[in-house]
């Protein structure tokens, strides 16, 4: 019989848990500890700039494919997050954005193409994460 | 990965004032009423235009106090913004990070608990739960090593062998990559009849075909090019386009993805459905990062039969292409290409 941890390095540590310990995850970390907070950012963000409306339209308009679960929802409606549906606005988050940040006014232009790259960046890594 | 998480944060500061806490809140309307004070206690009356705009500068001037005041409060250290640090070198150690996660995930509910307690003899159960679950894979991977084994030939007894022949005697069905159109639609016989249920008008519909016969048709398949003999042609309208592609890194694994294009035909919920697809519109050098393909809404799906010429039978599909801006290049704002719907067709 082979159950049971083998000893290791944590183990031994005062005030150390090793079963508290942060592993590297994609729901917890990426899904839930960012993609979250990135999203009421985001929220507040198209708030601020008058562009809710816009987003909601494109969240819903989305046709359906294999592998892609079709939100029925508007995006403020949506109450509970499920990983599957983080998952898939990983995937099109970007696309919504650039269509709702479109036409940025003068002030705007700057704002919007940095939260753009903003959320680019971090979209991007999470797809490299997860291969 | 390092590249993109570096920009990430730099540009993440776009979103601070977003982040703000009750507390800086709190300190933030405390500073704004403590200025407002002061500037009651200092300014005496003064006349209406004047005070309106000394209003105005008022706000400015608190709306850049209060940004100062969020640059300063707010931040961005909570945990996971320091563990995706981690991330790309723990990959380079060991690989694939789902794999690797210890989190007890949803499936413990079934695949790896409930099936393990089923198949357990409820004695001292948690031990072969657990070993149950490392079995599985355990025997499904041997099973492929043993299988690899056998097509290349390498000396296994004889017991392997028959074991082997009896899990996988079944044979994989043979794969049909071609595109497969589906879904008959019985009220329509020939083109004049398509073209009133359809969107599009007769002259285009007859414009388009024979184009497309001209260009794209072998001599002896092509279809006569007046529109009398065209009109007494026989036509099948369907609704579904069934396209192989294969899958990720797979070699002969095909999934198949369904274009949907009911016309102007509602579709089981109340709306039409006519679905996008890629098409190869050029060589892949053009439209820079679209490589040759365009995204296209499908309008309709039909079948047209030559009885005269041995039954050719042409399958035909009219799209409605989308436009590139700037001709595919990436955009300059946010690195994305854009594209537009044509007016023409």
């Amino acid at each position: 019989m082979n159950l049971g941890i083998s000893q290791n390095i944590f183990h031994g540590l005062d005030r150390v848990s090793a079963s508290d310990l942060y592993k590297p995850d994609i729901l917890h970390t990426i899904y839930l500890g960012l993609f979250k907070p990135m999203m009421d950012w985001i929220e507040a963000f198209l708030k601020t700039h008058w562009r809710q409306q816009v987003f909601d339209e494109v969240w819903k308009a989305l046709p359906p494919y294999p592998g892609f679960l079709v939100p029925n929802k508007a995006y403020r409606e949506v109450m509970q997050w499920q990983g599957k549906v983080m998952r898939n606005l990983g995937r099109c988050i970007l696309g919504f954005l650039a269509v709702a940040l479109r036409h940025p006014g003068g002030a705007q232009a700057i704002p919007f193409k940095r939260a753009l790259r903003c959320v680019r960046a971090l979209f991007d890594f999470n797809m490299m994460a997860q291969y | 990965m390092e590249e993109y998480l570096d920009q990430f944060h730099r540009m993440k500061d776009i979103f601070l004032e977003f982040r703000v806490t009750k507390r800086t809140q709190v300190k933030v309307d405390k500073q704004r009423k403590e200025i407002r004070h002061q500037r009651a206690l200092m300014r005496e009356r003064v006349a209406t235009s004047q005070w309106r705009r000394m209003r105005d500068d008022d706000r400015d001037e608190e709306d850049e106090l209060r940004m100062d005041m969020i640059q300063g409060e707010s931040h961005f250290n909570f945990i996971e913004m320091h563990l995706l640090s981690h991330f790309c070198d723990h990959r380079r150690q060991i690989g694939n990070i789902p794999i690797y996660s210890t989190e007890i995930g949803d499936l413990a509910h079934k695949t790896q608990i409930k099936e393990g307690c089923c198949q357990s003899n409820k004695n001292d159960a948690a031990r072969q739960i657990v070993h149950s679950y490392g079995r599985q894979p355990a025997i499904r991977m041997r099973l492929l090593n043993l299988e690899s084994l056998k097509t290349r030939s390498a000396d296994l007894s004889p017991d392997v062998l028959t074991h082997l022949d009896r899990t996988t005697s079944w044979v994989l069905p043979p794969v049909i990559c071609r595109r497969i159109l589906k879904g008959r639609r019985g009220d329509v016989s020939n083109i004049v009849d398509f073209s009133q249920i359809s969107a599009v008008s007769l002259e285009i519909k007859y414009r388009e075909l024979i184009r497309y016969c001209r260009h794209n048709l072998p001599i002896d398949h092509v279809l006569p090019e007046d529109h009398a003999t065209l009109r007494s042609l026989p036509i099948e309208l369907l609704t579904q386009l069934e396209v192989p592609v294969l899958t990720f890194q797979g070699a002969d694994v095909y999934d198949i993805h369904r274009g949907r294009s009911t016309g102007t035909l509602h579709f089981r919920n109340p709306g039409r459905r006519n679905d996008w697809v890629w098409v190869q519109a050029g060589t892949e050098e053009m439209y820079c990062a679209l490589r040759g393909r365009l995204p296209a809404k499908l309008v309709d799906l039909w079948k047209i039969r030559d009885p005269r010429s041995e039954d050719t039978v042409c399958r035909v599909t009219g799209v409605k292409l989308l436009t590139p801006v700037n001709s595919g290049r990436l955009s300059d704002l946010h690195g994305l290409v854009t594209v537009q719907m044509r007016e023409d067709t």
